[in-house]
């Protein structure tokens, strides 16, 4: 049997963590945000942005995965290479189904059924949800492998690197994210930033550009990483 | 169930001295068959190149032999052979070191005697 | 034969430390090897280079001839079992068995379920709620069921009581017989299982003390005892691993067969000889360090 089809396999046999887990949690919000905007009203103050514990726990689970299955498939003798893909393979599978599936439900709020019947916006949400639907599926996917990357990448440098690894990569993103504003003051470009994200950022949908090399980065570090990791 | 082999001397030769010993004392009569070798390695948890290697001994001092895809066998005329062959070693292997640790006593050669007489009539 | 493992000037420091030190060996096809040595002797270090799972620092090592590292050729052949596997939380045994069926090409999912269940292994509990006894009967049952053409267990029975042991070693032997493969079995029980190895590679800091035929060392020393000055005398030009002294009396261990030749030199000094076990003669050489050290200066 092909061990990248394995590998996905092995993941297979957690859908508690890669599929429920997840949905689990989101679903509860949304009961309980409908059962709160159908007995006090005023839904839209009940708009908490529920939503997003599921984006949240897709980046967790990018540090997770990593940990709790590279040294099991590692054992069984799986390739790094192999694990690598076979992981990838997964992510992709289950972003896809989680994007389907909240623009489905995005759909179904805005569009069938007028908020749940009490113009609930829970699931539909406005910059999040623009422009046709494929388009917010295609959006939402790269959303979500992007978060999955991005945990994935730190689980791999805790992996390769350790603790200490651990410590120069949030030094280094704690520096960009410092010093960036502080250049941008000093350089007085504040502005002009404003300026263009108005004129080009109107919805998610203009940062998916963006998202493609970020996971791409993020991907090919992981690999990186993998390549020389050892038990 | 397991025999525990002697951890001191080499498994293989312990295998084809407890064969012998059960051809000796009857326990495998001649032309009937041996067991396995992994059968061998199964009853006293050892390796069972290590037991063929204690079978393949005795198949060559002309003990046992080989039939085809059947398995091993005693040789007819193995248990008069092999009786020869130990009480050569008897007395290397027992009166020997009965004398020395005799002497070491100050046991004599008379009483020595004397003593082995009594122990045959007690058998 | 051919050949399954070779290493030469197999290497792996740590900073300034040598875990495993410029060692050299090959392993045949379909015999059962003893990797031996005490706690932190290099054994497992070993163990995992030969499964790609840590980089050698220094060396050539080839497994079936080939290079294991992110090797497939090699990888699948192999099933490493060891002490300390990590197994994902969420995994019941049984996820665990299916998994290791769709990686291990040989697997053998009756006879792993047949012996999950004579290791009374509960199929559908998590593996985070095993005790250490079944987390290694899982690895047992996953060993043995790869029929992997080099399995390799490491102290695979921690946390078992002696029954389980038993249960291992016939199902291994009875496996063996039936689906002939390289076994590599490191064990600190020596007594245990020495009569089931073939072949023993002795490992004391991260050097290769012994390669040798495991019935070759049966009886590949002994030990003589008596008044200092005899033993010294007995002594002098044979191959002593350890001495020990009580008062005037001491004993030697000595390399080599109790042959008419030993036997008639001790006889002749007034000592007495006994054979020394394998176990005994192994934890002689990786005893003291002291002993040891004499004994080579000598």
């Amino acid at each position: 049997m092909n061990r990248v089809a394995g590998v996905v396999r092995m993941h297979g046999r957690d859908k508690w963590t890669w599929l429920y887990l997840p949905w689990a949690i989101c679903l509860v919000n949304f009961a309980a945000t409908l059962i709160l905007g159908v007995f006090i009203g005023e839904p839209d103050r009940f708009n908490t942005g529920g939503v997003f514990s599921i984006f949240v726990y897709v980046f967790i689970s990018g540090m997770i995965t990593l940990k709790q299955t590279f040294p099991f498939a590692l054992g069984m003798g799986i390739r790094r290479a192999d694990y690598f893909l076979g992981t990838s393979a997964m992510s992709v599978f289950v972003s896809a189904i989680t994007a389907a599936l909240l623009i489905l439900l995005s759909a179904a709020e805005a569009r069938w059924t007028d908020g749940w019947g009490i113009r609930l916006h829970y699931f539909h949400l406005p910059f999040f949800h623009e422009g046709p639907e494929w388009q917010q599926t295609v959006t939402f996917f790269l959303l979500l492998q992007s978060l999955f990357f991005a945990g994935f990448i730190i689980a791999s440098i805790h992996r390769r690197f350790g603790r200490a690894g651990m410590y120069v990569f949030f030094s280094l993103l704690f520096l960009i994210f410092a010093f960036t504003p502080l250049l941008l003051s000093y350089y007085d470009r504040w502005d002009d930033i404003g300026r263009w994200v108005q004129a080009n950022i109107r919805s998610l949908n203009d940062l998916a550009p963006w998202m493609v090399p970020l996971i791409g980065l993020c991907g090919l570090g992981s690999y990186a990483m993998l390549r020389r990791s050892t038990v | 169930m397991t025999f525990p082999m002697d951890d001191s001397r080499p498994i293989f030769m312990q295998i084809a001295e407890r064969i012998e010993d059960d051809i000796i004392e009857g326990a495998l009569p001649e032309e009937s068959q041996v067991p396995s070798t992994n059968q061998f390695a199964a009853l006293y948890r050892i390796n069972p190149a290590t037991a063929a290697k204690g079978v393949n001994l005795l198949v060559d001092e002309g003990i046992l032999y080989k039939k085809r895809g059947i398995g091993m066998f005693v040789k007819t005329g193995a248990r008069e052979e092999l009786r020869e062959k130990r009480k050569g070693q008897f007395y290397e292997q027992y009166v020997v070191t009965m004398v020395r640790e005799a002497a070491k006593l100050g046991i004599t050669a008379e009483q020595l005697i004397e003593m082995i007489r009594k122990g045959d009539k007690a058998r | 034969m051919s050949v399954v493992v070779s290493a030469k000037g197999l290497t792996k420091t740590y900073g300034s430390f040598k875990a495993v030190d410029d060692v050299s060996f090959s392993l045949e096809e379909n015999r059962i090897y003893g990797l031996l040595g005490r706690n932190g002797a290099g054994k497992t270090t070993i163990m995992h280079l030969l499964t790609a799972q840590l980089f050698p620092t220094g060396g050539e090592l080839k497994v079936f001839g080939e290079e294991p590292y992110e090797n497939n050729r090699v990888l699948s052949r192999l099933c490493f079992i060891k002490e300390s596997q990590k197994y994902p939380e969420t995994f019941r045994i049984r996820d665990v068995l299916e998994t290791a069926g769709t990686f291990f090409p040989n697997w053998d999912r009756e006879y792993a379920l047949a012996l999950s269940e004579q290791f009374r292994l509960p199929l559908k509990r998590k593996m985070k709620k095993l005790s250490r006894g079944m987390l290694s009967s899982v690895g047992i049952v996953i060993g043995l069921a790869s029929r992997a053409p080099l399995t390799i267990f490491d102290e695979p029975y921690i946390g078992l009581d002696a029954v389980a042991r038993s249960l291992f070693y016939d199902r291994l032997l009875e496996d063996y017989a039936e689906h002939p493969r390289t076994v590599i079995l490191s064990s600190h029980l020596i007594d245990e299982v020495s009569g089931m190895l073939e072949h023993v590679l002795l490992i004391d800091n991260g050097r290769l003390l012994l390669d040798e035929d495991a019935d070759a060392l049966r009886g590949g020393a002994y030990s003589v005892a008596g008044t200092g000055a005899r033993v010294e005398e007995f002594a002098r030009g044979r191959r002593v691993i350890r001495r020990d002294s009580f008062g005037s009396l001491a004993s030697a261990t000595v390399m080599g067969t109790l042959d008419g030749e030993a036997r008639g030199h001790a006889d002749s000094l007034g000592l007495e000889t006994a054979a020394v076990s394998l176990q005994q003669l192994i934890v002689h050489l990786t005893g003291g360090t002291s002993e040891r050290k004499e004994a080579g200066g000598r």
